[in-house]
C-alpha cells in the first residue's frame, strides 16, 4: 500500500511535469500558427502603413514605426531578401523561427541609405544554388517556417512618402 | 482491479490537469517574467526575453511576441502610476520625466488588452521628436480629458498599460538603469 502511495506521487509529478512541458510548448506554436495563417501567403511583404487604432496586427504594436512582415517558408529553397536602408532614420530587419523567437537582427549601423542583400536558407542546405548571388550575409533559420520584421521609424523630419517608397523596395524571392 | 484501475486514471487526470493549470496560469499571470529592475511605477524586462526558456517564450507569444534583444530596444511598462494604484484608462496623468540617453525613444498608452485606444487625432504615442519638452524634462498627460498639448488620449474605463521603448538604449543607461530617473505617473483628476 506504501510504495503504492509513492508510486501514485512519483506518476503524478512525472505527469503534472509532462503535461506542463507540452502546454507551454503548445502555446506559442499555436498561436503562431494562427498568425502564420493570418500572414499567409508566405514568402511575401505585406508593408503596412502608419497606425489607425484600428485592430493593431500584434498586441503592444509600435505606432511610432512602419512596419513590413512576411511569413517565409523555406521548403521551396533559400530566400534572397533584398531592399534598401533607408537614411538618417532607425531601420531594423529581424528574423523569428517559428514560435516567435528571435535569431537574427541587422540594423541601420553602417547601412544608412544602402541597399541590402541577405539570404535565409536552412542549415544543411546545399550552397550550390546561392553561387550566382554574392549576399552582405547569409543567415540560417533554425525551423524551416518563421517570421520576418522590417521596422522603419517614422522620423516626422523626414517625407513620410520617401520613407513608404523605401519601405517597399523590400522584396523576398526563392533561389532555385 | 476496476477500484485500483480508476485510482491510477484519477492520478494520472489530476498530473494532467495539474500541468495544464500551472501552465496556462504562469503564462497568463504575470506579462514578463524575470523582470531585471522595478524602478518605481516601471517595470523592465530582463535580458533573457530572448531566450529558450519555455515559460517566457509561451508569455512572449501571448503578449508580446517579435521582441528584439534588450541592446536593441529595453521596453519599460507601467501597470500602476507612482503612488502604487492600477492605472485606468478612464482617469487622467501627469508623466513627466527628461530625456533618455538613447538613440530614439517612445512613450506609448494601450489598453488592457495591449491595443491602442482609437481616437480621432490618431494619437497612441509620443516620442523624442513629437513631445514637446521645456528644457530637457517633458510632461505629458494621459486620459479623456483633451488637453492642448503632449496629450496621449486614453477612453473607456477598463485598465491601461504605458509603455516607453529605448531604441539602441547607451550601454550607461542600460547597466545603470536602476539609479535613472525614470518618469513619474501622478493622477491628477478622475473623468467627468
Amino acid at each position: 500500500m506504501k510504495k503504492n502511495f509513492w508510486l501514485g506521487i512519483l506518476i503524478f509529478i512525472s505527469v503534472a511535469f509532462a503535461s506542463y512541458r507540452m502546454t507551454l510548448w503548445y502555446i506559442p506554436h499555436n498561436l503562431m500558427q494562427y498568425t502564420y495563417k493570418r500572414w499567409s501567403p508566405s514568402n511575401k511583404w505585406f508593408h503596412a502603413g502608419r497606425e489607425t487604432g484600428a485592430r493593431s496586427w500584434v498586441p503592444m504594436g509600435n505606432p511610432d514605426f512602419i512596419i513590413s512582415r512576411c511569413a517565409y517558408d523555406l521548403s521551396s529553397g533559400p530566400l534572397l531578401l533584398k531592399g534598401m536602408v533607408p537614411a538618417d532614420t532607425y531601420w531594423s530587419l529581424t528574423m523569428y523561427q517559428d514560435n516567435s523567437t528571435n535569431f537574427f537582427i541587422v540594423n541601420d549601423t553602417g547601412r544608412s541609405g544602402r541597399p541590402y542583400q541577405f539570404v535565409l536558407t536552412e542549415k544543411d542546405r546545399s550552397m550550390e544554388s546561392l553561387k550566382n548571388h554574392s549576399p552582405d550575409q547569409i543567415v540560417y533559420s533554425p525551423t524551416r517556417r518563421g517570421y520576418l520584421v522590417v521596422r522603419i521609424f517614422i522620423n516626422p523630419d523626414l517625407d513620410f512618402q520617401d520613407l513608404k517608397a523605401c519601405q517597399e523596395k523590400a522584396t523576398v524571392e526563392i533561389i532555385n | 482491479m476496476i477500484k485500483q484501475i480508476t485510482l491510477w486514471l484519477l492520478v494520472i487526470a489530476l498530473g494532467i490537469g495539474c500541468g495544464l493549470c500551472a501552465a496556462l496560469m504562469l503564462t497568463r499571470t504575470q506579462y514578463f517574467g524575470n523582470l531585471r529592475v522595478n524602478h518605481g511605477p516601471w517595470s523592465v524586462a530582463g535580458e533573457n526575453t530572448i531566450t529558450d526558456d519555455p515559460l517566457m517564450v509561451a508569455r512572449l507569444a501571448v503578449f508580446g511576441p517579435f521582441p528584439v534583444k534588450q541592446s536593441e530596444v529595453m521596453y519599460l511598462t507601467a501597470l500602476q502610476d507612482s503612488e502604487g494604484r492600477p492605472l485606468r484608462a478612464d482617469k487622467n496623468y501627469s508623466v513627466c520625466g527628461k530625456k533618455f540617453d538613447a538613440r530614439f525613444w517612445s512613450l506609448t498608452a494601450y489598453d488592457q488588452n495591449g491595443m491602442f485606444f482609437p481616437n480621432q487625432d490618431q494619437r497612441f504615442s509620443y516620442n523624442f521628436k513629437t513631445v514637446k519638452f521645456d528644457g530637457d524634462q517633458f510632461c505629458l498627460q494621459t486620459g479623456p480629458l483633451r488637453q492642448p498639448e503632449n496629450w496621449l488620449p486614453t477612453q473607456g474605463n477598463g485598465g491601461m498599460r504605458l509603455t516607453i521603448r529605448f531604441y539602441q538604449p547607451s550601454q550607461f543607461l542600460r547597466d545603470s538603469l536602476s539609479a535613472q530617473v525614470l518618469p513619474t505617473i501622478k493622477m491628477i483628476g478622475v473623468a467627468q
